[in-house]
């Protein structure tokens, strides 16, 4: 009876209670334990950091927030396309939040560890720097996101809204990620080019860096997974409530 | 109440498939957060039809009008109106539509006049000024046309409204309630634009009055109470 | 039923009739323009009194002309949607007139409150405040590309909250984010105009920048709009 085919199946298939996937979610968890130790034991203090060059160390962590924050954001403009130009279903709708709603807890971690480092490196927990100011407004557009959508009460214009929404912010999304950070006169203490200039970190540095952000990009595949999950299961449940009534 | 959502999935006929004007509903459904109003719905009207949707309040008559104007988008199925032999959206095929609805108002602060001249041209139309004249005195607002539409009777509205669903000569009409506040030569004004309409275009309306389910050549219930 | 040839004329022609019909409509009840003036008269006296018991620093009264421009635009402009919504108009419009030009209709009429509010609080405020005019006309250069673009993100804003059931909350909330990087270069922008040693390029690129934000959110818009007024 179900009016949603496109969802249903999977879930009618799976009874046993095994969970799916499970192999590579113990991997994911013990390749972190690797990279927090390798972080604080393997990896040397830098040059250039407060606490004996110990501050660099949030680094593994902070930034691997930031560039999830940006992906997910990219994750959800890649779905509001194609809702709107072609696949309009709530399975895509689905999507679309979850990655917003990821986006929204990264944003937040990555300004909190942010404000930490900020607290530590430069005396002062805000420091007004372009960055803070873009992460603050990312943090907005997804905070806006979420209360369109509690606004809207029709489900299929609550999904085509949120989605223009998604796309009409793209546009300070690309002034805060790419140009407010490069005007010289805001003046950023954040270092532009590190990531992927050559003399910019050390290799251990490096290797510890990228397998920290392959373990966030894990966790966050994971998270996405079982929010879609759950998202499906309320589905299924208000739609059995809507046979039964 | 599932059973009785009555002729879902019937299969279209080859004359149905063939008509040059129709409407169709294959398999819609409409759920609003916690309430499925229309499920799996299935009909067709096609040329010379008038088809009376009727049920109970609440029953998802003004849904399924809504659905078939592109105003609101189905939860599943799909929706089409053909168009001298061209399948459309409803939302592409707005030109060919009259619609009428409790919820659709006109602008008050402007009087009826400019009002059915500006619908016109953003319809890309021009009314000269004897068929502005014609119009109004067709839904008998002879004379008022330079009052503002804040100074009119509901009664009043709802006979402009009906002048400008009808400016453009629309083949598919889609009234909901079309004699709400009309008195009776109002409701008879009515009868007459839709007499006149069936022997070129198709309609639907949607209504309570049990008289006005006489005016139909078919009617579909939804939920109809036994 | 004409529709096709003469297709691009009949839009334009349909836009001209929703800014002639907005403009006659507010002209009867004044309801956007009122409001609007009445709010920015408000805040220049409270700001007014304000910067009398002690001198700010320019950049705080760059920073309460913006602030107050921002609000007094999201007020009024969000009016010609809201309005539409909550009357019942839109779902006319909407049956008649094709969505871009709607867009292009009420865009062009958001433009022309923006001015007669821009040109009534713009030399008000930089009379009350006492703020130097280094360079006169690179300062109105950047207040009408300021304020274009931020009229550009308020309409389809506006376009947004009125099919959100436009309350007025929301306003702040949809809006913020999109006009935050805009505001921050205009008050960049209007900052360095202050200053008379600061050569003409460095202002033209802000300048620049203020302008390809309301492009772009114009170029956005007209993708979105008719999903966002017709889903």
């Amino acid at each position: 009876m179900s009016f949603m085919t496109a969802d249903s199946t999977p879930q009618n298939r799976r009874t046993n209670t095994k969970l799916p996937g499970l192999e590579w979610k113990l991997l994911v968890g013990l390749w972190l334990c690797v990279v927090i130790v390798a972080a604080f034991k393997w990896v040397h203090g830098a040059f250039g950091f407060t606490l004996n060059g110990n501050a660099g160390r949030l680094i593994f962590f902070h930034v691997p927030q930031a560039e999830l924050t940006f992906t997910s954001f990219m994750v959800a403009t890649w779905f509001s396309i194609v809702y709107l130009a072609k696949r309009r279903n709530r399975e895509v709708d689905r999507k679309i939040e979850i990655a917003m709603e990821l986006g929204f807890l990264f944003c937040v971690l990555a300004t909190i560890t942010g404000s930490m480092f900020a607290g530590v490196m430069w005396g002062s927990y805000w420091n007004w720097d372009p960055r803070e100011i873009s992460i603050v407004i990312m943090l907005l557009i997804y905070a806006a996101y979420l209360v369109l959508r509690s606004a809207v009460v029709d489900s299929e214009q609550r999904a085509m809204l949120s989605a223009a929404y998604v796309l009409i912010s793209i546009v300070p999304a690309i002034f805060l990620i790419w140009v407010i950070p490069r005007i010289p006169a805001l003046g950023s203490l954040h270092p532009s080019d590190t990531l992927f200039s050559r003399q910019g970190m050390s290799p251990r540095y490096k290797i510890v860096f990228w397998s920290s952000f392959l373990g966030f990009l894990g966790v966050y595949v994971w998270l996405f997974q079982i929010r879609l999950r759950l998202a499906r299961l309320q589905e299924r449940k208000t739609e059995r409530e809507l046979i039964a009534s | 109440m599932l059973e009785r959502a009555c002729e879902s999935n019937v299969m279209l006929s080859d004359e149905e498939q063939k008509a040059q004007l129709a409407i169709r509903f294959q398999s819609v459904t409409k759920r609003f957060e916690r309430r499925i109003v229309l499920r799996n719905l299935s009909l067709a009207v096609t040329e010379h039809q008038t088809l009376v949707v009727a049920g109970p309040n609440g029953s998802g008559k003004s849904t399924l009008l809504k659905l078939a104007a592109g105003l609101i988008r189905p939860s599943a199925g799909e929706i089409s109106i053909t168009v001298a032999g061209r399948r459309l959206n409803p939302s592409a095929a707005r030109f060919a539509i009259g619609y009428i609805s409790p919820e659709l108002a006109l602008y008050n602060e402007l009087t009826a006049v400019e009002n059915l001249t500006f619908f016109a041209t953003v319809r890309g139309l021009h009314l000269s000024h004897d068929e502005l004249a014609g119009l109004l005195s067709r839904v008998g607002l002879k004379g008022r046309g330079r009052d503002c539409v804040s100074d009119f009777s509901s009664g009043m509205r709802q006979r402009l409204k009906l002048a400008c669903a009808v400016l453009h000569h629309p083949p598919i009409l889609l009234f909901d309630e079309p004699t709400s506040y009309l008195d009776e030569e109002g409701a008879g004004l009515v009868q007459e634009i839709l007499e006149k309409h069936r022997l070129l275009g198709v309609a639907m309306i949607a209504t309570n009055e049990p008289r006005e389910r006489e005016w139909g050549t078919d009617v579909y219930w939804i939920n109809r109470p036994i | 039923m004409s529709t096709g040839s003469t297709g691009q004329f009949s839009l334009f022609s349909a836009a001209w009739a929703i800014l002639v019909k907005d403009i006659r409509s507010e002209f009867r009840t004044r309801v956007a323009l009122n409001s609007i003036l009445l709010f920015s008269v408000t805040t220049m006296l409270i700001v007014g009194f304000a910067a009398a018991s002690g001198e700010p620093p320019p950049m705080v009264k760059i920073a309460l002309f913006w602030v107050t421009l921002f609000f007094a635009a999201f007020s009024g402009l969000s009016h010609v949607f809201i309005h539409e919504t909550e009357t019942g108009s839109e779902i006319a419009l909407r049956m008649a007139a094709p969505p871009g030009a709607v867009l292009a209709g009420k865009l062009c009429f958001n433009l022309l409150l923006t001015a007669v509010i821009a040109v009534v609080i713009g030399p008000l405020f930089w009379l009350m405040l006492g703020l130097s005019m280094a360079r006169p006309f690179a300062l109105i250069a950047v207040l009408a590309a300021g304020a274009i673009s931020l009229c550009d993100a308020a309409t389809i804003v506006a376009a947004i909250l009125a099919k959100a059931g436009g309350k007025g909350a929301l306003f702040g909330a949809l809006g913020f984010p999109i006009l935050m990087p805009l505001m921050l270069v205009a008050l960049h922008a209007t900052r360095l105009t202050l200053i008379a040693e600061i050569p003409t390029d460095v202002i033209a690129i802000q300048i620049g920048g203020l302008l390809a934000y309301g492009i772009m959110i114009i170029a956005m818009s007209a993708i979105l709009f008719p999903f966002i007024w017709d889903q």
